[in-house]
């Protein structure tokens, strides 16, 4: 039987062109969260076998908790997503094969398959090689690690057989737009969350590889949520080298661009005619204080309220300032619950606008745009 | 050992340093940043220089957006009227425009190709990680995106016939197998790109408003990035940051006796290789390691 909002989700998205909402999940128990949020479609990874069971570069390790854990999960999930309208994306996608890892890589593909998944997500050259040799009959989508940001290279991977490009994540939305204009596959973006402030495929801080050492002391040290926990958002002495030694500058998260939200511009990504909106982060936890099914409700009830009337900016800016403060009233629910279930005590949490809004944390801002100034953190603290 | 200098695509001066210097080839162009991309009339100045200078020219090319692509679309049009070109580029969309030129030669960029080696604490994660050890993974970690038989097969198949790798030493063996599987490799010197941004970093810390009207500081200033608790040091160019590594005597004696065509010395404040002095004596320097 189809549940209320699993059909909705169907119907919506092919009545209104407004574009899929795409959320990461890597348990069972996370695809009923995020699906029941309003989810259109879902990806995940699964724990690869073989040599791929220890390699891992931006997610670490091939077994790590982004992945579901088994392909009998996958199963599951798939069976879930699709009773519920929901396509499933199996995600391939490092940038990167090597002979060690192909028994994993062709196991990964041929069991996602089986186990019915709708779409292949590939970030490879050797990867779609594999594919091809299996001779598997599944939609191709070309990851963000392709690095795609014109209608050139988005041509080149068409005629490879990709049916759905997802963009790097430092366009403008007139280069999006453009894209769109031009080009004969879906594009999809990134709409919510991971920050990325540098190319992704370009990338070496992977973050999970990080010394275990300083790892622990980032921890002890992310007095708040998303900051100071990655090398891309720590603080740095910046010291400009001239011919008479270095000489100390200043001291600035000078990497962190703050790419993380996108809910002022949807309406603009939706008049482009982009297939689907990517929220980030297999990593996280799926529901809860900051969790992805939170983002993915907030990110439906927009696309809902633009599907229903094409409103103005001014009354998308009124909308978009009350969901903030719905997904706050969120936030403090899911605080007291997980209190709750502690059985007491207290949390801390920083609203949505001093979050996102107040540092300027906008994926669709000026490409320049982003302020060093450390910002006085509001944190509210939640007791039962 | 032939060595080509990179020079940066604005400033002039520095790729007349270049051309009157012991090196064997010059490049010029932008690797990293699409709004240094010269002008035509630029190019076409740099061309003539290097062509005068008699040294052999190579035209290098970063990731673009469409209108990147317009502005490269007329420069290959130029180019490809002078002759056999060696075309380094670095986005997909360029090596689908490069197959419209049949005297262009695809050069694979450094951003084409993934080398988890680049990661800057790769070694101590790899320390770290016991399942490695046991596994043998960390060999895995010393490869390149192309060691894989059918990626190689892939590109060399859409005409490209070099790649442009970094000085990382533990790699080096798996550089050999590149070589005998008929690509010539270009081995760039002293910077390896760590990371990569269109949000510029440099642009963003010198207050700079916008792309298109960005006064590019960034051609003579370079900046050095600390963090106490990371235990090691980056250096912020352009649009990239980079950590640097030093050619020792050693690790000259690991590099592939075969299949190098070229070491890429890169003209910038961080190398502090700004004039033809400099480019001389690291090239002699290099020549003495090698014998």
């Amino acid at each position: 039987m189809l549940s209320a909002i699993g059909e909705s989700n169907r119907t919506r998205s092919k009545r209104k062109r407004i574009p899929k909402i795409l959320a990461p999940v890597n348990s069972f128990e996370s695809t009923v969260k995020v699906i029941d949020a309003g989810a259109d479609e879902i990806y995940c990874g699964v724990a690869m076998t073989g040599k791929g069971k220890s390699f891992g570069l931006y997610r670490g390790p091939g077994a790590s908790p982004a992945q579901l854990p088994s392909y009998d999960e996958l199963g599951r999930v798939v069976q879930h997503a699709h009773i519920h309208g929901v396509k499933v994306v199996l995600v391939a996608n490092e940038p990167f094969m090597s002979d060690e890892l192909e028994e994993g890589m062709r196991n990964h593909i041929r069991l996602g398959a089986d186990k019915g998944v709708d779409a292949l997500m590939i970030g490879d050259m050797g990867v779609l090689s594999i594919v091809r040799d299996l001779g598997v009959n599944v939609p191709l989508y070309a990851s963000t690690y392709f690095v795609s940001m014109n209608c050139e290279a988005i041509d080149f991977l068409r005629k490879l057989g990709f049916s759905r490009v997802i963009l790097e994540r430092h366009l403008t939305l007139h280069e999006i737009s453009e894209i769109v204009k031009h080009s004969k596959v879906d594009i999809e973006v990134f709409c919510h969350y991971g920050g990325c402030s540098n190319i992704n495929a370009c990338c070496y801080f992977y973050h999970l590889r990080m010394p275990s050492k300083v790892k622990e002391e980032w921890r002890m040290m992310a007095s708040s949520v998303g900051r100071h926990t990655a090398p891309c958002t720590i603080p740095y002495d910046i010291y400009e080298i001239t011919n008479w030694g270095d000489k100390l500058l200043c001291n600035a998260p000078v990497m962190d661009a703050l790419t993380y939200c996108s809910l002022c511009h949807i309406q603009a990504l939706v008049q482009a005619g982009v297939v689907g909106l990517k929220i980030v982060g297999r990593l996280r936890q799926w529901h809860g204080y900051g969790g992805v099914a939170m983002d993915v409700r907030i990110y439906r009830k927009l696309l809902d309220r633009i599907a229903k009337d094409s409103a103005g900016p001014e009354k998308l800016r009124e909308t978009v300032s009350t969901l903030r403060k719905e997904y706050d009233q969120l936030m403090i629910e899911e605080c007291k619950r997980t209190l709750r279930a502690q059985g007491g005590g207290t949390v801390k949490y920083l609203p949505y606008y001093d979050f996102y809004c107040k540092p300027k944390r906008c994926i669709f801002s000026n490409l320049f745009n982003a302020p060093y100034k450390e910002q006085e953190l509001n944190l509210r603290e939640i007791r039962l | 050992m032939r060595f080509s200098v990179q020079t940066t695509s604005s400033d002039l001066e520095m790729l007349r340093e270049a051309v009157s210097s012991n090196c064997d080839k010059v490049r010029f162009g932008s690797e990293f940043c699409e709004w240094k991309i010269p002008s035509l009339a630029e190019l076409e100045k740099a061309f003539m220089l290097v062509k005068d200078g008699g040294k052999d020219f190579t035209y290098v090319t970063p990731r673009v957006s469409d209108s990147g692509i317009g502005k490269l679309v007329r420069q290959l049009d130029f180019l490809n009227g002078k002759g056999e070109i060696g075309v380094v580029m670095n986005d997909l969309g360029v090596l689908n425009i490069l197959g419209r030129y049949p005297n262009l030669i695809p050069h694979l960029g450094r951003q084409l190709v993934h080398v988890p080696a680049r990661c800057p604490w790769l070694k101590r994660s790899i320390r770290d990680t016991l399942l490695e050890k046991v596994g043998g993974i960390d060999e895995i970690y010393s490869q390149t995106s192309l060691n894989y038989p059918p990626t190689i097969k892939f590109f060399q198949d859409q005409g490209v016939r070099g790649v442009d790798l970094d000085w990382i030493p533990r790699c080096f063996p798996y550089y050999d197998l590149l070589a005998k599987a008929g690509i010539d490799l270009s081995v760039h010197l002293h910077l390896v790109p760590v990371t990569l941004t269109r949000k510029c970093h440099t642009a963003r810390l010198l207050g700079e408003d916008a792309p298109d009207t960005c006064s590019r500081p960034c051609t003579d200033r370079a900046f050095l990035l600390k963090n106490p608790r990371l235990g090691l040091g980056f250096f912020l160019h352009e649009n990239a940051v980079f950590r640097l590594i030093e050619p020792s005597k050693r690790d000259v004696a690991k590099l592939p006796r075969n299949g190098i065509s070229e070491f890429v010395i890169t003209m910038s404040p961080i190398t502090r290789i700004l004039n033809r002095e400099r480019i001389e004596e690291l090239v002699l320097q290099l020549r003495q390691l090698a014998s």
